[in-house]
């Protein structure tokens, strides 16, 4: 995939999920082996509490002839031998064997393990896009939720829409519509950082989660791209046209616990508010009539005056 | 597990300079006296200020049980030998104000092991209505708010009580009025306090006792002595002394109630 570098984008942050590159990377072995160990540790516990075992020394225990045996495989394209042997000495991996499938052509794993991952990415991620489903998404969120709850630190979500999309699929076909929605993902998926995430959630319905972000920061970061979208001009059937989106953003800090629908739904109406005020625009949820901070906990003016007199006037 | 005898009280205000550090200190002293081992854990992190009023100069905070191996023991430093120990905050700090909860909860669980000893748990807070403030004041089994006849410390008292009772769910609360001027104007400061707390937040604080606001404090404050010490026949040692026995009471009333529980609440954030 093309991928401008844009400010908001730091060098060697890729937001990009491509299928192959996720899965070769060692750092991801390491990370799967480690919690596979973990796994394993835990169900080798079990077991030997279920069975009333009481050698659960640090002794390996002896392969048994018989009773229910199992590999746990996984391929690694890209990986050597050689590169293996010394990740294997280097992490204490020695349990684990590694069988060299180079020149076994007769079986094809490569296929099978391509087809898993896909089959993996698949059931996440939306296909004319590429990002994530709104499945995939809610689990995300609901994810750093609990993050920024234990942190105290802060998030932000925009959920950008389309403007006018049914004419464009009216006008120049889906073909075209399609074109658009690749271009409007592209654009997500250029302005985020690594730990952001973008999906889409619906037929022109895009999301954007940003870790860390203030909704005022939120909100400069949507205006840039909502601008640079606008700049854009798009071809179809020989006539040019123009697109724009309208976005709401919500936002979350601290201790408060927010829930992840709640959220959605904050930034929903601050689309539909966006919507509502002409398109084309970016709009920060706020609790009705009040900045973005929580009233529940203010002191207001009657009670202070009570404090002071005693009374309410 | 063994049965917990430690009762936690945190001292709180919201208003910086009511009073908080030298009552925390003086309370502490007086249950010392009266055969109940206490720890005073100064949590005005990143701004310490109970060494200077002890006249010491810990080597040691719990600063470094979040960034080093120490052992809480070791850190723990006596005011009065036999059973009156302080836990020192590091001053100049700024990131420990701003603790998020993380590193509560591992603080929490690096000084639990040292609480069974004590009969009483003290946490001087620092001012403000930061997250730190806030947490703190919702693990312990009491609160104990300060208020002076202020109306700056009355509405600082009460915004911080808001914010624990709307934000935390905590809804009780004892309060001292400290330095006024006589038990008229003590009256009715807490009566102030307490009507705004039932009206607006329908919650229903309990009149813990007045400290007379007396020179002899001071004094003993430029003395870094306890005021209990060097002038325990003062009006406001006198009035420390009998809040002392009521909390005396309280934890005797409280122990059955104390036993299941841990000496600070694990906080919501803690079991991920
Ligand atoms: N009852 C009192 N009478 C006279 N002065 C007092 C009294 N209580 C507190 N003070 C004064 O207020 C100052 C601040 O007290 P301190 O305990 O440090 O407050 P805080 O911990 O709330 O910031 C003390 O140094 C002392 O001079
Ligand atoms: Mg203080």
């Amino acid at each position: 995939m093309a991928r401008r570098p844009t400010d908001a984008a730091p060098p060697g942050d890729s937001g990009d999920s491509a299928q192959a590159s996720q899965s070769s990377r060692p750092g991801q072995l390491l990370g799967e082996l480690d919690a596979l160990r973990r796994a394993l540790a835990e169900e080798a516990a079990r077991v030997a509490r279920a069975s009333d075992v009481t050698d659960s020394g640090p002794e390996p225990r002896e392969l048994p002839d018989d009773g229910p045996l199992l590999a746990v495989a996984r391929l690694f394209p890209g990986m050597t031998r050689h590169r293996w042997l010394a990740l294997a000495e280097e992490h204490g991996l020695r349990e684990w064997f590694a069988i060299d499938l180079d020149k076994s052509s007769n079986f094809n794993l490569r296929e099978l393990q391509k087809a898993v991952e896909e089959l993996a990415h698949q059931r996440d991620h939306d296909p004319l896009t590429g990002l994530m489903n709104r499945r995939a998404f809610l689990r995300q969120v609901e994810l750093e939720l609990q993050r920024v709850h234990r942190g105290g630190a802060e998030i932000s979500l925009a959920m950008v829409d389309l403007d006018d999309f049914k004419r464009v699929n009216d006008t120049w076909g889906h073909a075209c519509g399609d074109l658009v929605l690749r271009r409007m993902a592209d654009v997500l998926r250029d302005a985020t950082r690594a730990y952001d995430v973008a999906g889409r959630i619906g037929g022109e319905e895009f999301v954007l989660l940003l870790p860390g972000a203030s909704p005022m920061r939120a909100q400069a970061l949507l205006e840039r791209l909502l601008q640079q979208l606008r700049e854009e001009t798009f071809e179809c059937r020989g006539e040019t046209f123009r697109i724009s989106f309208s976005s709401g953003i919500a936002g979350c800090k601290g201790a408060t616990v927010c829930r992840a629908e709640e959220l959605l739904d904050r930034a929903d109406k601050a689309l539909y508010e966006a919507k509502g005020s002409g398109k084309a625009r970016v709009r920060v949820y706020r609790l009705p009539g009040v900045p973005d901070y929580d009233r529940s906990t203010m002191v207001q003016s009657d009670e202070k005056q009570f404090l002071f007199s005693g009374n309410d006037d | 597990m063994t049965q917990n005898t430690t009762l936690s009280v945190s001292i709180l205000s919201g208003k910086g300079g009511v009073g908080k550090t030298n009552i925390a200190l003086n309370l502490g002293y007086c249950l010392y006296r009266g055969g109940h081992p206490l720890l005073l854990m100064d949590c005005d992190l990143g701004l310490a200020n109970l060494d200077v009023l002890l006249g010491i100069a810990p080597d040691r905070n719990m600063q470094d049980l979040l960034d080093s191996d120490a052992a809480p023991r070791d850190i723990a430093v006596p005011i009065e030998q036999g059973g009156f120990d302080f836990l020192p905050a590091a001053s100049g700090v700024p990131e420990l104000v701003e603790m998020d909860g993380d590193m509560r909860a591992l603080l929490v669980r690096k000084l639990e092991p040292l609480f069974a000893a004590y009969n009483f748990l003290f946490l001087d807070l620092g001012a403000g209505i930061n997250p730190t403030v806030l947490a703190f004041a919702a693990m312990t089994h009491l609160r104990i708010v300060i208020v002076t006849p202020e109306p700056t410390s009355l509405t600082d008292s009460y915004a911080l009580m808001k914010v624990l009772s709307t934000q935390h769910g905590v809804r009780d609360f004892f309060v001292i009025v400290n330095q006024a001027e006589s038990r008229k104007e003590e009256t009715q400061t807490f009566e102030r306090l307490a009507a705004a707390c039932r009206k607006f937040l329908d919650i229903e604080p309990q009149f813990l006792g007045g400290v007379r606001l007396d020179k002899a404090l001071p004094d003993a404050v430029r003395k870094q002595k306890p005021l209990m010490r060097v002038a325990p026949q003062s009006p406001a040692a006198q009035d420390l002394f009998s809040i002392a026995v009521k909390l005396q009471r309280m934890r005797a009333a409280l122990l059955p109630e104390l036993a299941n529980k841990r000496p600070l609440r694990a906080l919501a954030e803690e079991p991920y």
